[in-house]
């Protein structure tokens, strides 16, 4: 055995969008073992959440994360009505999934950017961002915003999407499902991505399941388990197939995001399509009594709000456990065996939204 | 087709560039673009609803002074006093804010029965 050595990862590295550290003991340019710190960016949501209306957490739920906002509130607006037994209309629940899935695919084309910039691959980070670009459009043109959609409500959605719009949305979804998929075609046959990511961060199946994984991390290592199969919004009503791969490495990772993104067009394809006409909202009162746990799945992997409420307009718990913190312990299993050089793209790999994490 | 990496390049280097060149060219925003909150002071009765429901604190009305403020920079544009105001007094822009350097310019102040939109606050379209 040669001498170990830790060589400190983070908070602020180049290839790190966001900061968690970790330390890594090495053996010569092998690592041996991996531990992570969090608590760079804790915002104290919690006791947040018992001085504001429980109203107004929702425009703050939506803050929690920059990517997958629209879906923290969806989260949170779910959790509340299931606390108040409210019914949301129909096609309130179809706008709710076409926007979910709208931030599903920028956030899957972000995290592709994000992996061949690591990857050392320019080019490939500089085509994926320009087809996000036109997500965002699309999202800014039916919300109003481009990152923060602010559309959720208790109740509801704030805004209806004019039929013009929905169907230029339609049409636009054709341009980025064609310009998705030479992307794609990239990830998937270039020989210099194959090279850097193939059997590398391997997560067998039999551990993605016993840590928790979430998300792509545990589609990728052959668990067939999506959270959107809960039925929540109109995800009940509309017919898809998660995306599973068993190659169980970061190739297998990226396999399923790219794959998602097709998944996810066709999702908002549908939910246009079927969205009856109708009100978009109901008007809620009174301040919510009980408790109740909502799972959604976020771009990143399975999300999880904890909301108590006692009747009055302030929850008395308010926990979010998002995706990341449950695919941090898996993070770690990947790590030990693998070379120095390889740790960027590992850590990457579960997609990791630190901010999110910490709260 | 799916031209591969190299053709995907080369087209990129013999067609027009993806981005604008901002200040010069500037894409025209969308209609349900949240840009800023304007204020239509003629009709404000100053009930303070608006101040009281938005999430942030960027309100500040002042029914004795007449005089309604936003700051910009605590405005996360919600529209939720665009949504709870009764007389429909504060609307929606399309175009951003300017910029400011200083906290304080952030602050704009209507007030009724004097000009009714606050001077300088000059925005794109």
């Amino acid at each position: 055995m040669g001498t170990r050595t830790v060589i400190p990862f983070g908070p602020q590295h180049p290839v790190l969008p966001e900061p968690v550290h970790l330390d890594l003991v090495m053996e010569d340019e092998r690592i041996v073992d991996a531990i992570p710190s969090l608590g760079y960016v804790h915002r104290g949501l919690e006791k947040l959440a018992a001085k504001k209306d429980f109203n107004d957490m929702v425009f703050v739920s939506e803050r929690i994360c920059g990517i997958c906002s629209f879906i923290h509130s969806l989260a949170y607006s779910t959790a509340i009505e299931t606390i108040m037994k409210v019914e949301v209309p129909e096609r309130a629940q179809y706008l709710r999934v076409m926007w979910a899935e709208m931030s599903r695919v920028h956030s899957h084309l972000l995290w592709l950017g994000l992996a061949a910039d690591a990857l050392g691959y320019e080019s490939l980070f500089m085509h994926s961002w320009r087809v996000r670009e036109k997500v965002l459009d699309v999202i800014e043109e039916t919300s109003g915003g481009r990152v923060i959609f602010g559309t959720c409500k208790i109740g509801g959605v704030r805004r209806d999407v004019e039929p013009a719009v929905l169907e230029k949305t339609l049409k636009e979804l054709e341009t980025i499902e064609f310009e998705c998929s030479e992307i794609v075609h990239v990830f998937a046959g270039d020989p210099s991505v194959h090279r850097r990511v193939a059997g590398v961060g391997v997560l067998s199946k039999d551990d993605a399941y016993a840590l928790g994984a979430v998300g792509p991390t545990l589609r990728a290592s052959g668990v067939n388990w999506d959270a959107r199969k809960l039925g929540y919004a109109a995800y009940g009503k509309l017919e898809w197939e998660p995306v599973v791969e068993t190659g169980c490495d970061i190739l297998a990772r990226v396999l399923v995001r790219a794959k998602e993104i097709f998944q996810s067009i066709k999702l908002i394809r549908q939910a246009i399509q079927k969205m009856p006409a109708g009100p978009v909202e109901v008007r809620v009162t009174g301040n919510p009594s009980g408790e109740t746990i909502t799972r959604v799945e976020q771009p990143r992997g399975e999300l999880v709000y904890h909301i108590q409420a006692n009747g009055t307009k302030n929850l008395a718990r308010f926990r979010v456990r998002t995706p990341t913190f449950a695919n941090i312990p898996p993070l770690v299993k990947m790590l030990p065996g693998c070379e120095l050089a390889d740790v960027p793209i590992i850590v990457l790999s579960i997609d990791p939204c630190i901010s999110c994490t910490e709260r | 087709m799916k031209l591969g990496m190299p053709g995907m390049v080369l087209r990129s280097a013999a067609t027009r560039p993806a981005t604008r060149r901002f200040p010069a060219e500037i894409r025209p925003a969308f209609a349900a673009t949240r840009g800023r909150i304007t204020m239509d002071i003629s009709k404000c009765n100053f009930c303070t609803l608006c101040q009281l429901r938005c999430p942030t604190g960027a309100i500040l009305v002042n029914k004795q002074e007449k005089t309604w403020q936003i700051d910009r920079m605590r405005c996360i544009l919600c529209a939720a006093c665009v949504a709870v105001c009764t007389r429909k007094c504060p609307t929606m822009e399309t175009g951003y804010a300017p910029p400011v350097s200083e906290r304080r310019e952030s602050l704009v102040r209507f007030t009724q029965a004097a000009a009714p939109n606050p001077a300088g606050e000059p925005g794109r379209a």
